[in-house]
């Protein structure tokens, strides 16, 4: 009974309550402080009346990617914090070797089973030639990606692949 | 191909080692992988290199001493920071996702890589707020601090 209440209080304060227009347009922010986009819609089950999530636009001719209410951390006043890094934010990503030179862009990522954690990128070396490679191989993921190989070594790897 | 004539105690195979003239131009990338500028000019003390000039824009240049190499190739220069110089600019958030404003200037350790603090500010006719780095807890593309807004010491 008196959770019930304090909940009517929560309720009454508008500090609690937010309209789609406090939540479409505004940046959507990871973890690490990276910017995934702006919120484009907020998603509502019909049922249960509940949000189950929002769809991002990432920018310019990207699809639209939707995040689950679990994964969101905070409905901000001027942004949404989510929990995770989804897998858009990678693609298109730089990928140099270990010595910075371009090995090619980020045409995909594999995450391990049911986590975030990174297995495998794919990346797009050429107009007609993609290599899938192991997580082993990447030294560093920031704004762009950083492998421990040379591009040499990465040629032989796709010509392996092949 | 030209004919080189070599004046040296040691016999080099000048094909195979690094000309530094090949540098000029080159990417210069920071830590997280975002290119920080160009090489415009590399500077050299007692026959060692002690640091870069790296063109950003027209009229700025970042000077880059060669302890924060990573590595040091013909092909690029990579980091081992993210220069605090490139804060400027960046959004900064509250932890409950409140836009504080933009970064318009940081204190450092004198010239050091090592932040202070940064001043905030939001729109030309606030005044600016002064954010120690004790309070931020992420630096990325944005900057989202520990505290709420009300809760900052100003």
């Amino acid at each position: 009974m008196m959770n019930e209440e304090k909940k009517d209080d929560i309720l009454k304060d508008e500090r609690y309550i937010l309209s789609t227009d406090n939540i479409l347009g505004k940046d959507v922010i990871d973890k690490s402080g990276q910017s995934i986009g702006v919120v484009n819609q907020v998603h509502i089950d019909k049922l249960d009346k509940n949000i189950i999530g929002i769809s991002i636009d990432s920018g310019f001719m990207k699809p639209l990617v939707f995040v689950g209410i679990d994964l969101i951390v905070n409905f901000g006043v001027d942004s949404v914090y989510i929990q995770q890094t989804p897998r858009s934010r990678y693609i298109d990503m730089i990928v140099f070797d270990n010595i910075g030179v371009i090995v090619g862009k980020v045409k995909n990522v594999y995450f391990k089973d049911e986590s975030f954690e990174i297995s495998h990128i794919k990346i797009k070396v050429s107009m007609l030639k993609s290599l899938l490679l192991d997580v082993k191989y990447v030294k560093r993921i920031g704004r762009n990606i950083f492998l421990n190989i040379s591009k040499r070594n990465v040629k032989i790897l796709l010509r392996k692949q092949n | 191909m030209k004919k080189i004539e070599q004046i040296s105690n040691i016999q080099y195979t000048l094909a195979n080692e690094f000309n530094i003239k090949k540098l000029i131009g080159k990417n210069v990338i920071s830590q997280s992988g975002e290119l920080v500028g160009k090489v415009k000019n590399i500077y050299i003390k007692d026959y060692r290199i002690i640091g870069i000039l790296v063109k950003k824009f027209m009229n700025f240049e970042i000077f880059i001493q060669n302890e924060f190499f990573d590595s040091f190739t013909p092909e690029a220069i990579i980091l081992k920071i993210d220069p605090v110089t490139e804060l400027i600019g960046l959004k900064v958030f509250d932890k409950n996702g409140k836009k504080l404003g933009k970064i318009t200037r940081i204190l450092r350790e004198g010239i050091k890589n090592t932040l202070i603090a940064i001043f905030v500010k939001k729109g030309i006719f606030r005044s600016e707020i002064k954010i120690s780095l004790n309070d931020i807890q992420t630096i990325s593309e944005f900057v989202i601090l520990k505290k709420e807004f009300e809760d900052l010491d100003l």
